[in-house]
């Protein structure tokens, strides 16, 4: 190029001329040089700003892409994913995420958490809708302190409770009985949300629901461990006698659930991270759970019982002693061949024990109370199923002291909970006695008793209010005047009188005697008297007579037996039956003496002392005659002649007989001991009172009352007698009786004579007694008394021929066997509980009545609910504004709805449609 | 070929007759004139520098064609994705989605032409200085046609700045401009100098016997 022209042209400025390098480079070369610098500058720039690679864990990440997904942090994005891969078995998608700005590096620690946020429609709303344009990210989360740079992470499955820069508590929450769990419930405090609950899970082996949940600061303050979580999601409709209520929190709780607490009861001590609070179905069980539980933590055991009994269920109470220290959680069934060697169910019950209820301080750890609970299974504590309701068969579970139990201890380390070893319930026992105990009841024959206990106290009443009865009292009353007036008549108020008229006569004849005695042959007679006692004591000294006593002693110790077995038979019962019967007697003594015969008998009786006032001076006539003065002479012999009987041999053998009259005797008196030992003399006493019965009768009869008038004749006659003996003493007196006595008197020794011959013939007498004795010893006396008891049994049956007599006799005998009754069931108690029974069935009535005085009114309410009820359906007429706007609504949502979905799909389908209009 | 043979003896060069003519309004002067007395433009028979700065364009134009291939040309965010593509991606996707002809005025536009280019510029550098094979002539066409073509090639990056600005629906869908657009038109103004640089009048230099 530069060889041809300039040497043609010469000095041309196209000649080539040699200049420097510069000056022969172009500056356009600037140009690529500085896009070379450039880029290498960029390069390296990219090279050195780069943050680390960061490597996520994920189970599912659906919707991360490499190259595309970022990685945000409070919503800016701070990396992008850079490869997915899985990791070496297949169970985890390995995120690869470079950071942007190697200056985060040191705050992704160890604390760091990663989820993928996705667009997600709840309840509560849409979330992540953002994700919808822009695809899915990676939201990371750490704080602000650096921690030093971690590499691998094991991303969440869901957005962490406690998001970036939020403080709060951190808990779990356990779903109660119908109480429900919901992913992202808002927990709400008077009305404001201050806090979420996370997902649902199970507890391993499925024996309960939990959450974690939060609350956020500076709420968390409000949660002490009084404090009480309760689910308001829904509506509760209560139909009661307060009438109908409907409940809701608001229309956001109806729809998206909602769990609102209250701290019930003061004193709680604040709470940290981590602590497990049951969720209540609604406030009153919250409320309720609180005065039931008291305060303290629970330990959680479990309880596997061979048996599979129905009737535990949750809640049912847990026993130490009856006293209730806890409440089962949760029962499931248990299959566990390797274990038990066999496919039976097993009954898998968690307890939750409070170790306060037991006499635990509060303070004590739950290594404590376990520890408690497996000194106490050393020692024998088992738990066991029992029933808590016979009506509802529900059962709870004892802890007791079981003796004698094969030795076992608390194994701490079983899942989920130390298993506590069980012993076998006494379920079946329970029901089987407490039917037989209805049974027997439902067998009782109280029908039968209260128709006894009618027909006795009818007849009791009948008996009271008996006229014969009520006039007993009159009658004696009437008796006592009678018998004052029979003592204060005028007669009797003279006889003292009399009396003492009589008794001067008589001193006066004592005074006679003294005259006779003080005679000379009189003087005589101690001597002879001596002699005759002498006789007499030579006669008691003889051996026989000095066995008398040991005899009479015999004979009085059989007597003793005799009075005992006398005693024993006046105790016997129907002998107490015999005052109502001399009470009976004494009316019938009563219609005797108010007889008018006894009322004339002072006048007899006295009449009677006015004519012994006569003898008596008769007598005295007689003795003042001188003819008796010769009687003591006459008496002195006689007593002599007595003295010689006395002496004679005869006498002397007298002793020895009398001696066999009183074996005779004893011998007697034994069989009458045997006699009144024997059985039918047992049954005496009472054909005795069977016999007075009939005296009774007897002394009521016409005869008896006709007695006081023969008394009273009788005693006329006396008075006719006494008249005729004064006549006589009257003719005594003229017909000289002294001497006559006299002549008597030696009539009488006369006749000592006779008797002294004939006292000759005593001993044959006495052996004549004797064999009497004998003969009377030989009587067949049992026999006797066995025909008298007959006789009297024939007698009384004779009596008892009459049924009106039979009556009492047999009213007797029912109320015997009606006390017998009653005493038995005294025993038993039986009455006693029936009066508890009836005193329940009474209050059970009282219940059941006032019950049913309000029925009315809740039926009223009812009718006022349906009316309302019916008003409120009614304004939901079709017709109406409100049903047409609600209607025209609905309709919209419909349509917008529907166009969403369209839309959607579409877009899902061909998200290019929009760009070209298709 | 034709051109030399039929111009070849007869024609006698501005240079061999000791003139310059003027770049921009064609008035020939004496050689040696420095400026153009009439438009004031700069004077020089043959550009001395012509073929370096034709490389030097050439290879920043080709650095800015290497970005501009493996950035996104178009970020395009719709309701539920965002994509971001390049040059040789959409024009593949496109073809998938059932375009091929879409796919082929893109491939053709936006690598085929500006390949072309490169190619064409370099043939013409390396081929300068040489009086072989190719016509001078057709080189001198093909020249041409690469200067005409150059202004065109830039229609790739209207389309991005097009759609950018209408398609912009905010939520539902919207188009932005990625980084290869920028390299991508770098390398179309690169290019264009790098053909602008180029003095062809050094072609016909080397067909001249004389």
């Amino acid at each position: 190029m530069t060889d041809t022209g300039p040497s043609a042209i010469g000095d041309a400025p196209t000649e080539p001329i040699r200049r420097p390098l510069w000056k022969r480079l172009s500056a356009v070369w600037i140009v690529p040089f500085a896009a070379v610098a450039i880029a290498l500058s960029v390069a390296y720039q990219n090279y050195a700003d780069q943050g680390p690679l960061i490597t996520i864990a994920f189970e599912d990440a659906s919707g991360v892409t490499a190259d595309e997904t970022q990685l945000r942090y409070r919503d800016v994005s701070v990396g992008r994913v850079e490869g997915v891969a899985f990791s070496d078995g297949l169970d985890k998608v390995l995120v690869s995420v470079r950071l942007k700005d190697a200056s985060l590096a040191p705050f992704v620690d160890a604390g760091s958490k990663f989820w993928v946020v996705r667009p997600e429609v709840t309840t509560r709303g849409v979330s992540g809708l953002d994700t919808v344009l822009s695809g899915v990210f990676i939201e990371g989360v750490w704080d602000t302190a650096a921690g030093g740079f971690q590499a691998d992470h094991v991303g969440s499955v869901s957005e962490p409770l406690l998001g970036v820069g939020e403080d709060g508590l951190l808990f779990r929450l356990r779903a109660g009985d119908g109480a429900s769990l919901v992913a992202n419930t808002p927990i709400l405090f008077k009305g404001i949300e201050v806090g979420r609950l996370g997902t649902p899970e199970l507890t391993p082996l499925g024996s309960a629901a939990e959450t974690d949940a939060v609350i956020y600061a500076p709420y968390d303050d409000l949660i002490t461990s009084r404090t009480r979580f309760w689910d308001i999601s829904g509506f509760s409709f209560t139909l009661g006698a307060e009438g109908a209520a409907l409940d809701f929190s608001s229309i956001a709780t109806l729809l998206s659930g909602g769990v609102t607490f209250e701290t019930l009861v003061s004193g709680g001590v604040p709470v940290r991270d981590g602590v497990v609070f049951e969720l209540y179905a609604d406030e009153e069980t919250a409320r309720t759970s609180l005065i039931a539980e008291g305060s303290g933590p629970t330990v959680n055991v479990a309880v596997i019982f061979d048996e599979n009994v129905s009737g535990l269920t949750r809640g049912a109470t847990v026993e130490l002693r009856g006293v209730p220290v806890g409440e089962v959680q949760n029962v499931t069934g248990l299959i566990d061949a390797e274990r038990f060697g066999d496919q039976n169910v097993r009954l898998l019950a968690t307890l939750a024990i409070r170790p306060n209820r037991m006499g635990l301080d509060g303070d004590d750890t739950e290594d404590d109370a376990i520890d408690f609970l497996a000194t106490r299974v050393r020692q024998g504590l088992r738990a066991r199923l029992a029933t808590a309701s016979l009506i509802t068969g529900g059962l709870k579970i004892e802890l007791i002291d079981a003796e004698g139990a094969p030795f076992a201890r608390l194994e701490r380390d079983a899942e989920p909970f130390p298993l506590l070893p069980s012993i076998e319930s006494d379920v079946a026992d329970v029901s089987n006695s407490a039917q037989g105990v209805l049974e027997r009841v439902a067998n009782l024959p109280i029908e039968e008793l209260i128709q006894s206990a009618v027909v006795f106290l009818n007849t009791a009443t009948e008996l009271v209010g008996d006229e014969e009865l009520g006039r007993v009292p009159g009658e004696v009353t009437g008796l006592l005047a009678d018998v004052r007036g029979v003592v204060g008549s005028e007669q009797i108020q003279e006889l003292p009188d009399q009396v003492g008229a009589v008794l001067a006569d008589l001193q006066e004849a004592v005074a006679d005697v003294q005259a006779i005695v003080s005679d000379e042959a009189f003087e005589a007679l101690p001597g002879e008297l001596a002699g005759l006692v002498e006789d007499a004591r030579g006669m008691i000294g003889s051996d026989e007579a000095q066995a008398l006593p040991a005899r009479i002693e015999a004979a009085i110790a059989n007597l003793e037996t005799t009075s005992d077995a006398l005693r024993g038979l006046l105790e016997d019962e129907d002998i107490a039956a015999l005052p109502g019967q001399l009470t009976a007697l004494v009316g019938d003594v009563r219609g005797v003496t108010s007889a008018e015969a006894f009322q004339a008998l002072p006048t007899t009786v006295a009449a009677l002392a006015g004519e012994l006032e006569t003898t008596a001076a008769e007598l005295r006539a007689i003795l003042d005659d001188p003819a008796l003065d010769t009687l003591p002479g006459d008496v002195s012999g006689l007593v002599a002649e007595a003295r010689g009987l006395v002496g004679s041999e005869a006498a002397q053998a007298l002793p020895e007989q009398l001696q066999g009259i009183m074996t005779q005797i004893d011998g007697a008196s034994t069989r009458l001991n045997a006699l009144l030992a024997d059985e039918a003399f047992e049954a005496l006493p009472g054909q005795v009172s069977a016999v007075l019965e009939d005296v009774e009768g007897v002394t009521g009869s016409d005869a008896v009352q006709g007695l006081p008038e023969q008394v009273s004749i009788l005693l006329t006659d006396l008075s006719t007698a006494a008249r005729d003996f004064d006549a006589l003493a009257t003719e005594l007196v003229e017909a000289k009786a002294a001497e006559r006595l006299l002549a008597a008197v030696d009539g009488v020794s006369e006749a000592a004579d006779g008797v002294f011959t004939s006292v000759e013939g005593i001993p044959e007498l006495v052996e004549t007694l004797n064999a009497v004795a004998e003969t009377a010893n030989t009587l067949p006396l049992q026999q006797v008394a066995t025909d008298l008891s007959a006789t009297l049994v024939a007698a009384r049956e004779i009596m008892a021929s009459d049924a009106a007599k039979a009556l009492p006799g047999s009213l007797n005998g029912a109320l015997d066997e009606v006390e017998d009754a009653l005493a038995a069931l005294r025993e038993g108690g039986t009455v006693q509980n029936m009066n508890r029974t009836l005193a329940s069935a009474a209050d059970a009535a009282g219940a059941i009545e006032a019950a049913a005085e309000r029925l009315p009114q809740l039926v009223a309410r009812l009718e006022g609910l349906a009316a309302q009820a019916n008003g409120t359906l009614a304004g939901y007429d079709t017709n109406s504004e409100f049903g047409r706007s609600a209607r025209a609504a609905l309709r919209e949502v419909q349509g917008a709805a529907k166009a969403a979905a369209s839309l959607a799909k579409a877009l899902e389908r061909r998200p290019n449609s929009i760009i070209l209009g298709r | 070929m034709v051109g030399m043979e039929r111009a070849g003896p007869e024609v006698t060069t501005a240079r061999e007759a000791g003139l310059v003519a003027c770049r921009r309004c064609a008035k020939v002067w004496p050689m040696g004139t420095s400026t153009c007395q009439r438009c004031g433009e700069r004077l020089q028979s043959r550009d001395t520098m012509s073929l370096q700065k034709v490389w030097a364009w050439w290879v920043a134009g080709v650095l800015a064609y290497i970005p501009a291939n493996l950035y996104p040309m178009l970020q395009t965010r719709t309701l539920f994705r965002r994509q971001e593509d390049t040059i040789i991606g959409g024009a593949i996707e496109l073809f998938l989605h059932g375009s091929p002809f879409i796919a082929f005025v893109i491939l053709f536009a936006s690598v085929a032409i500006p390949v072309g280019k490169f190619l064409a510029i370099a043939f013409l550098a390396i081929s300068v200085g040489r009086a072989d094979s190719f016509g001078a002539g057709a080189r001198n066409r093909l020249y041409e046609v690469v200067e005409f073509i150059g202004r065109w090639s830039m229609i790739d990056v209207f389309v991005v700045a097009i759609l950018a600005s209408l398609v912009q629906l905010n939520v539902i869908v919207s188009i932005a401009p990625g980084p290869a657009s920028l390299t991508f038109a770098l390398s179309v103004i690169f290019t264009m100098l790098s053909a602008q640089a180029f003095d062809s009048r050094l072609i016909w230099d080397k067909v001249d016997p004389r």
